[in-house]
């Protein structure tokens, strides 16, 4: 669904609200904290799932770039279990204020379980990229993008099999919101 | 792999019209790199260099191309939100290579940009086409065409293949 610029911006101003209330208050919500809940691996193919971004990771013609995607083991937050796509501008306890600060003006992207590259066929090798639940103190909406190779899980991964997941995920995202601020690369 | 003495800053290859990167280099510490068919380059110290590539600004965007390539050889570790490594020497000596063969070649790329993977890439856009060059601080060039709405096509890049890798790009983005 496509939105207006006048909803964008309202989206935009609601998420910032909540994201300032936390660091004022220098917490995170109750619903992002895990308080003991279990581990749930149990995706639905339209469950959307978030990342954050800068400005300059997107090229001129709004097409993220490549280079700037995370490979696997990426790092996103899903929606269900009370997910919000702002948890993913929160930063990480004990972070530095410029770092907060910094992760507060990151923009959102949003892609479907569905839509994540699955296999390289053309690479052989039996490679499968699974995402999976792997919930932080902190952050328990947090998600994983592994990549696996005949059922084992690969903790390194050759660059040609990070590169195809790039390439493919970068046409299957969608933004939920603008980045206000760039990399140092910027 | 140790490079016990740098390569020259890129801006500095940018004074001379062409400039061979194993003359300007010491004479006593030449190191060339020998493309390994996968993984890290070897090199090899003292050898009388047979492989040195040319530089040639010739080329209008060129100069501006090694300046930015230099200038994401000084970034640091902090650069990316990922914790992402940042640009060493190797891959700026790679890119500025990869990028002499374009010259050549007459491609001039859109975008040279740090990759959150450790290294340089080089990136072409066509019509509803993209391709890039992405140049690693482990020694690995790679390759990819994608055409929208299609799998991509990934290569390993060596210094046996580079000229038609970058031919192969150009047909690809022009077809």
């Amino acid at each position: 669904m496509r939105q207006s610029p006048r909803s964008v911006s309202r989206f935009k101003r609601r998420i910032l609200l909540a994201v300032f209330r936390c660091l004022w208050l220098n917490s995170r919500p109750r619903a992002n904290r895990r308080c003991g809940r279990p581990v749930v691996n149990r995706f639905s193919p339209g469950e959307t799932l978030w990342f954050r971004f800068y400005r300059d990771d997107f090229d001129a013609d709004g097409t993220l770039k490549p280079h700037r995607m995370s490979p696997p083991d990426q790092s996103m937050n899903r929606q269900s279990l009370h997910g919000r796509s702002w948890f993913v501008l929160l930063a990480a306890p004990r972070s530095s204020r410029a770092k907060r600060i910094t992760q507060l003006y990151m923009g959102i992207v949003a892609v479907s379980v569905a839509s994540l590259p699955r296999a390289p066929t053309h690479l052989g090798g039996n490679y499968e990229f699974r995402v999976e639940h792997a919930p932080l103190d902190h952050n328990y909406q947090h998600c994983e993008v592994r990549l696996y190779q005949d059922g084992n899980r690969l903790l390194k991964a050759n660059k040609a099999i990070k590169k195809y997941y790039r390439e493919v995920l970068v046409d299957r995202v969608s933004i939920c919101l603008e980045a206000e601020v760039s990399s140092k690369a910027g | 792999m140790i490079f016990h003495t740098p390569p020259p800053p890129v801006h500095e290859l940018c004074q001379e019209s062409i400039a061979t990167v194993g003359e300007m280099w010491p004479e006593d510490s030449r190191a060339v790199i020998d493309w390994a068919p996968y993984g890290e380059p070897m090199v090899h110290e003292n050898v009388e260099s047979s492989t040195s590539i040319n530089i040639s600004t010739s080329s209008p965007w060129m100069s501006d191309a090694l300046k930015k390539v230099s200038f994401l050889g000084s970034l640091d570790g902090t650069w990316h939100d990922s914790d992402a490594e940042a640009p060493d020497t190797v891959a700026v000596s790679l890119a500025s290579q990869v990028l002499a063969q374009l010259a050549t070649l007459g491609i001039e790329p859109a975008d040279i940009d740090a990759s959150v993977d450790g290294g340089i890439c080089i990136s072409f856009a066509g019509v509803d086409r993209r391709s890039n060059i992405e140049c690693f601080n482990s020694g690995e060039i790679l390759g990819a065409m994608v055409a929208y709405g299609q799998e991509p096509t990934i290569w390993e890049i060596t210094g046996r293949n580079l000229s038609s890798s970058a031919a192969q790009i150009y047909s690809f983005l022009n077809e």
